[in-house]
């Protein structure tokens, strides 16, 4: 798997009902990954929510960036599909 | 022949409303990546249909398919690349214009299948004609490709294209219409048709269809749930249809076991056109999972008939 790294800030998502804001930013080389959530998903599907922001950026090849999310419930295909297109936006296969 | 009365379009970024998208009844849904989608949202949307193809189980009798960008954006080529998969049973291609159009895709989607390892020809093709210069290549579009299954018209481009306007019995776009059809059939393909696109007419929708079916077109899209239903009683056909048609196939089984060319039912004589349209009806019913009765339930449904009237049938 080919390391790859954000190059800016890439947001995906809306706020409609079901679905979820994801905003990636650059972080520094080895710093990981850090998860800000804002909304329901927050205390109730907490480290769920976490795993699958964490399994789809490791599946990019991401190892390090700035999450901050906001969600009305979305389902999980959801959120991993808001994360792919925010890394993308974010210059990560560029 | 596929089953396609009806397509329905489903916003491709839109996670709300891609999930139950196969609870409608739609024979195709078409989970839309173009007009629905703003151009800031291309990539959110190509990505979200992506990861739907993956885990959503639309349903057994659902037929699957996304509607591209056009290939001559920056954004037709990504959203192949991102959304050929197993689960993908067709691509819309819109604003097609010339053979080339589709070859295009037909090579892009092949090189995929052979990289996925999908089955060579699984994904089908539909070629979207809007623009008078796509209607008037209908029939060399129609031979472009195996994979094609059909000519859709995409009524409100066309109109536009033309400088008419869409009315509710669709004068500006008959002609077109007519041309779209005739392409498809003599290319062995079927014709589906555009979009009612005022859904709260219900009585417009029918009337439509109804002129689509009777010109002889094998669906048409629709752009709100309520409209499947619609759609669909007005292209299966009757009791009344279904029982002549099995009628027919008597007639002709009977004639088979007399020695008989010719073949009449009651004081009608059967000729081939008529069998070439009781065969679809039972097609379409068979497909639409309609109730068709035996020749022995037609017998009875015959002699309770005679008995009510008193006198001879036919």
């Amino acid at each position: 798997m080919a390391t790859r790294k954000l190059l800016r800030e890439g947001q995906a998502g809306t706020e409609e009902r079901e679905d979820c804001i994801v905003k990636l930013s650059p972080a520094e080389p080895g710093t990981g990954i850090k998860i800000d959530i804002v909304g329901k998903s927050r205390d109730v599907f907490r480290d769920e929510v976490f795993r699958i922001f964490e399994d789809t950026l490791h599946g990019m090849g991401i190892e390090d960036a700035i999450i901050w999310s906001s969600g009305k419930s979305p389902l999980n295909f959801t959120i991993v599909a808001r994360t792919k297109a925010a890394a993308i936006k974010g210059g990560a296969y560029e | 022949m596929k089953l396609r009365r009806s397509r329905l379009y489903v916003p491709g970024n839109n996670p709300k409303m891609i999930p139950p998208a196969g609870l409608y009844g739609a024979d195709v849904i078409s989970l839309d990546l173009e007009d629905s989608v703003p151009l800031e949202y291309k990539t959110d949307a190509r990505m979200l249909v992506s990861e739907a193809l993956k885990v959503i189980d639309f349903g057994p009798a659902t037929e699957v398919t996304v509607r591209i960008n056009p290939m001559n954006t920056p954004f037709g080529k990504w959203d192949i690349k991102q959304i050929v998969s197993e689960k993908l049973h067709g691509i819309y291609i819109p604003k097609v214009e010339t053979r080339e159009d589709v070859i295009q895709v037909d090579d892009i989607v092949t090189d995929l299948e052979e990289k996925k390892g999908l089955p060579i020809g699984k994904i089908k093709l539909f070629a979207t004609l809007e623009t008078a210069k796509g209607i008037l290549n209908a029939y060399e579009i129609a031979q472009s490709s195996k994979r094609l299954e059909a000519l859709t018209i995409g009524g409100e481009d066309l109109t536009a294209d033309l400088g008419g306007e869409r009315s509710s019995v669709g004068t500006a776009i008959n002609t077109a219409r007519s041309l779209v059809l005739l392409a498809a059939k003599a290319a062995g393909i079927q014709a589906i048709d555009t979009v009612y696109s005022d859904f709260g007419d219900q009585e417009g929708l029918r009337k439509e269809t109804e002129l689509i079916k009777i010109m002889g077109y094998d669906g048409k899209a629709c752009i709100h749930p309520s409209q499947v239903g619609i759609i669909h009683s007005i292209f299966d056909p009757t009791p009344e249809q279904i029982v002549y048609a099995v009628r027919v196939k008597m007639a002709i089984e009977e004639a088979k076991k007399r020695g008989s060319g010719a073949v009449s039912l009651g004081s009608k004589m059967i000729d081939r056109p008529i069998v070439l349209k009781a065969e679809r009806v039972l097609e379409i019913a068979k497909m639409a999972d309609l109730h068709i009765p035996s020749p022995e339930e037609v017998s009875e449904m015959t002699q309770q008939k005679v008995k009510k009237s008193g006198g001879g049938d036919d």
